[in-house]
């Protein structure tokens, strides 16, 4: 159980294997009059038909309901739950549940409903991982489920509704230092100057040798009876622009992995920006309008704007840059995979 | 080489190495079954022994063996498979036994080797299929109920064995979630089911009619067979016995008292007095009531043995006892009983339906063919046979247990309207059949006041059975009548009462007064129908006697005048379990349903399914009854259920309100309304009584929820109204 058509036609087969040989029962019994071949017969035949019909009236009256995270990082797993809803008054056995599709797979690769009580719902969780980056619908989960016995399996598909945004995948490791590496440089010349301190925006810590006294917050130090200092928001004064070519003629035949494996590069860059407080990003490309990422909170609309971002024909309305200090245009050659 | 090897392994290894040891165990326990059950029907015990040993040999082996390739031992079976099928097939062209046999012993031995090889589920699906064909094929074999509990063991073991296949398919690779002791609950629902929906299915299965594609059973020709037969009856126990002497076996000539008791008792197991060359009217037997045949036969028949055609006055003769020797075709089994020399038999298609019995002996039986009237065909184990000018037949050796033979008969199927276009017509070839010899006055006369104003010869037959029937007692253990009394005369205004013999001869004979031609049957009753083994099952106490009633172009036609018996002429009637069950729990209504469907259908498959249809929409109708029923209930539950509290608190107090009133004498029926209530009460609790009934109706009816100030109210008014 679990590909639907290979279950459709091992159900076809076992059904017509069952019934050519109680036809072919049926043709001795007539012929010799057998009464035991007659009780067997029967039995089969209903056992057959039981077969056939069990697993449609089971399937009728379930309802699937399925949460997953809105961004989803592509090829990393994220967190989901399954629930299958039982809307009949009587109990569900042996429903099988798969969650399947070209552009994702799930781990588990399937879910199996032992007993789902009447009125009833069973609850599954699982790790979602998307092949692809943009926008990903899980539309239907499918529900198999046979007789007791066998024999035939039937299924049929429960709409869930869920949709995922996938973000590019966010080089951790080596690919991670490679593009460290290539903004250190360009990220030298800012120093604690770049950023402004918020002082009335702060949280507390534990006093720890070396921090100035004049962070000690002598209130709360007093009142815990341990030294706490205070330590400012900042804010990046700085800000950077990352521009990303997005114009399909720019990369030429083939060129969708070299503009993901770009994207990859780009949300590293940008995390290690915002994540790391060094300064505000602006995400930019030259066919898409630009989003701006100030802080942590701003960075989901960074990851929606990387799992969007679509390679485009250049129509000569790019979007400018203005007012940028630094400019980053990070693409990668065609063929030779270096960085330009 | 080693490499060599390697490879061959490596490339003809199983991926999908199945690692149940209870699939196989369960398995194991199917085949098993499979093979001693096919092998125990088919009395093979070298194959069964095999089987056992090689069953668990090659269970045990292809378990440790499983994880490995076992490419030499695959050669080895192929080429052991081969020399199988070319015994197979040498043994079918050339061996005497039982084709059904040879392939048995081929199943069980092919189960065996291919119970090395099963690495695979899958091999353990097919070894289940396996399982089945032999259950089947000891089905065929089979004629007691034993083999319904072997059945049972194997339906359980193979459901077993399905679930957990297809519990294993389903939970494969899958995060489980739920209890599993609620697969208990699914198990016992199933096997529920099944039990419940089987019946059904076994009433609804059609039973058509045999195609004897191929020849039909009869059992290994004997060798042993009285010389110098000629026709006469031969009982087991004295099988040589032959010629004068005969008379001895026939039972005791009637002495001066005529008062005997019959005797064959010393010869025969089962003595019944009827199966002799000359029959005594005034003999008395034992009958036990041991299993003697099984007969497998499309339609409920009466088994006629021996067809007397001439009273004596105290008893029935034979006139025809040599008959005709009758051979069979070309070294076959079958002997047809129809040729220029024999009997006329009714060649309209239209009167009859042809029916096939298999008789298979359980116990030593005198030579009597006994077959349902009209035999046409008879596939039988001796090349031949004696038929005598009544179609009864006689061999020439005595039938031993175990003997089986089939005949194929032309049972009568007309309807009454048919049988009532005919007059007696007694031709010059049925003299013999109406002869009024030994015929009282009395009784002719008797015969003829009974029949008198019947328009036609069917009638004038009923009306002498039903008066039979109505006016005598069945009794077995009559005193003996005395010595040199015309039985008929004696039984009819004396005695009144008697048994078949005497209702059969009094039939017979009143039926020769009044110029009908008749003759007087001995044989067996169809007995007891086993809707599961499909046999009827007869034994000493089915012994019975009835007569043949003569109808031009329809020819005979049987009677059964013997109280209980038949009404009308015995026809033939489908053996199926339908039947069964319709005359069992439904006997009236079964006929009554039977006669519309068959007003309707133009076939009996076509009548047998319009009965079902008509049982299967009562259980549905009944069924969608009874759901209406629980939902209406619930809805009035859930209802009551979601009335308000306060609301309920006043219905209460107007029910307790209403009783207390009727204990006091207030006259309140089932019926009786607020207003009959109001009126009967004093002048000024009246008044009070009208505001709780409307509270009442407020609470219960007008979808409204009431305030705790109206439940208090109506406490109130209660007491009020209750006060004296």
């Amino acid at each position: 159980m679990g590909n639907p058509r290979r279950d459709l036609w091992a159900s076809i087969g076992r059904i017509f294997l069952v019934a050519v040989w109680i036809g072919l029962l049926f043709l001795i019994a007539t012929n010799i009059q057998a009464g035991w071949l007659y009780v067997i017969i029967a039995f089969f035949s209903m056992l057959l038909l039981v077969s056939v019909i069990y697993p449609f009236v089971s399937l009728r009256g379930l309802r699937v309901e399925m949460h997953a995270p809105e961004l989803v990082e592509r090829g990393r797993g994220a967190s989901f739950r399954l629930t299958v809803v039982n809307k009949s008054r009587w109990s569900r056995f042996l429903v099988r549940v798969s969650v399947s599709g070209e552009d994702f797979e799930t781990v588990p690769g399937a879910f199996l409903a032992v007993h789902i009580p009447g009125r009833g719902r069973v609850s599954f969780g699982g790790e979602l991982i998307a092949r692809r980056r943009g926008r990903l619908h899980i539309h239907h989960v499918r529900l198999a489920t046979g007789a007791p016995v066998g024999l035939f399996v039937a299924g049929r598909r429960a709409p869930c509704g869920v949709e995922c945004l996938v973000h590019p995948f966010i080089p951790e490791g080596r690919d991670r230092s490679i593009v460290e590496g290539e903004i250190a440089e360009a990220m030298r010349r800012f120093d604690r100057r770049a950023y402004s301190e918020d002082p009335y925006h702060y949280h507390l810590r534990e006093y720890t040798p070396g921090d100035s006294l004049r962070l000690m917050h002598w209130k709360q130090t007093a009142r815990r009876d341990e030294p706490v200092v205070r330590v400012a928001e900042r804010h990046p004064q700085a800000e950077q622009t990352l521009l990303v070519d997005d114009v399909a003629g720019h990369y030429g035949a083939g060129g969708a992995g070299a503009f993901e494996s770009v994207l990859e590069r780009t949300a590293a860059v940008a995390k290690h920006l915002v994540l790391g407080e060094l300064c505000r990003v602006t995400l930019i490309g030259l066919m898409t309008p630009p989003v701006l990422v100030e802080s942590m909170t701003d960075w989901t609309d960074a990851l929606r704007w990387l799992a969007l971002i679509e390679l485009r024909e250049a129509t000569g309305r790019t979007h400018a840059v203005r007012g940028a200090h630094i400019l980053f245009s990070i693409r990668e050659k065609k063929g030779n995979g270096e960085d330009g | 080489m080693s490499r060599w090897m390697d490879s061959i392994n490596r490339r003809t290894r199983h991926k999908d190495i199945e690692q149940s040891v209870t699939l196989r165990a369960v398995t194991f326990l199917a085949v098993l079954l499979g093979i001693a059950v096919s092998a125990y029907y088919n009395e093979l015990p070298a194959p069964m022994i095999i089987g056992l040993v090689g069953i668990t040999a090659g269970y045990t082996f292809s378990y440790f063996r499983r994880e490995f390739s076992n490419w030499w031992l695959k050669i080895f079976l192929t080429i052991a498979m081969l020399i199988l099928g070319y015994v197979f097939l040498m043994r079918m062209m050339y061996s005497m036994e039982d084709h059904i046999r040879v392939l048995t012993q081929l199943f069980i031995y092919l189960q065996v080797l291919h119970s090395f090889d099963l690495p695979r589920r899958r091999d353990l699906v097919y070894s289940l299929l396996s399982a089945f064909m032999l259950i089947c094929v000891g089905g065929v074999f089979s004629r007691s109920l034993m083999y319904g509990v072997f059945l049972m063991v194997f339906i359980v073991i193979a459901l077993a064995m399905l679930m957990l296949y297809h519990l294993q398919e389903a939970s494969g690779g899958a995060q489980a979630r739920g209890n599993p002791r609620a697969l208990w609950k699914l198990t016992a629902m199933t096997v529920g089911a099944l039990a419940l929906g089987f019946p059904v299915f076994f009433l609804l299965t059609p039973r058509l009619e045999t195609h004897a594609l191929v020849g039909l059973p009869v059992s290994g020709r004997m060798r042993q067979v009285a010389q110098n037969f000629n026709g006469q009856v031969l009982y087991p126990d004295m099988p040589n016995r032959l010629g004068p002497g005969m008379a001895a076996l026939d039972g005791n000539a009637p002495g001066d008292s005529g008062r005997v008791q019959f005797d064959a008792e010393r010869f025969v197991n089962d003595p019944y007095f009827g199966f002799v060359g000359t029959l005594h009217l005034n003999d008395r037997g034992p009958i036990s009531d041991r299993l003697l045949m099984r007969v497998r036969s499309t339609t409920m028949s009466y088994f006629r043995g021996i067809v007397f055609d001439r009273y004596t006055g105290t008893g029935w003769e034979i006139s025809d006892l040599k008959g005709r020797r009758l051979a069979n075709v070309s070294a076959s089994a079958l002997i047809p009983l129809t040729g220029k020399d024999l009997p006329v038999i009714s060649n309209q298609s239209a009167f009859w339906k042809e029916s096939y019995q298999t008789f298979y002996f359980e116990a030593d039986m005198p030579n009597i063919v006994y077959s349902a009237f009209e035999p046409v065909d008879i596939y039988f184990p001796i090349p031949e046979l004696i038929m005598d000018a009544n179609r009864s037949m006689r061999a020439p050796a005595v039938l031993r247990k175990g003997s089986v033979y089939t005949v194929v008969s032309h049972v009568p199927s007309m309807p009454v309207r048919v049988l009532r276009l005919f007059n007696a017509a007694c031709q010059p070839g049925l003299a013999r059949y109406c002869s009024r010899e030994h015929v009282s006055p009395r009784v002719a006369a008797l015969a003829r006041e009974i029949t008198a104003g019947a328009g036609n010869e069917f009638d004038r037959a009923l009306r002498i059975r039903n008066y039979l029937e109505t006016n005598y007692k069945y009794d077995l253990n009559v005193p003996f009548y005395p010595g040199g009394a015309d039985t008929t005369d004696y039984f009819l205004f004396h005695a009144k009462r008697g048994y078949c013999e005497h209702f059969a001869t009094a039939m017979a004979v009143m039926g020769r007064a009044v110029g009908i031609p008749t003759r007087f049957v001995t044989g067996f009753a169809p007995g007891r129908y086993n809707p599961l083994t499909g046999f009827f099952e007869i034994r000493g106490s089915d012994a019975h006697a009835w007569v043949e009633v003569y109808f031009p172009l329809v020819g005979w036609v049987p009677f059964d005048p013997t109280p209980s018996g038949p009404p009308g002429a015995i026809v033939a009637k489908e053996a199926t379990p339908m039947n069964f069950f319709l005359d069992t729990f439904f006997a009236g209504f079964g006929d009554r349903a039977k006669q519309w469907a068959g007003q309707t259908a133009v076939s009996t498959a076509a009548r047998e399914l319009a009965v079902a249809a008509g049982l299967l929409s009562g259980v549905l109708i009944i069924f969608f009854l009874g759901r209406l029923a629980v939902t209406s209930r619930r809805r009035v539950e859930r209802r009551r259920a979601e009335l308000h509290a306060e609301n309920r608190r006043v219905a209460r107090t107007y029910h307790r309100t209403v009783a207390r009133l009727r204990k006091r004498g207030i006259n309140i029926g089932i019926a009786t309304v607020a207003s009959e209530i109001e009126s009967q009460l004093p002048e000024e609790k009246r008044g009070r009584f009208r505001k709780l009934s409307e509270l009442y109706y407020l609470a219960g009816f007008s979808g409204k929820s009431l305030d705790t100030e109206s439940a208090r109210e109506a406490k109130k008014l209660e007491e009020e109204i209750l006060s004296r």
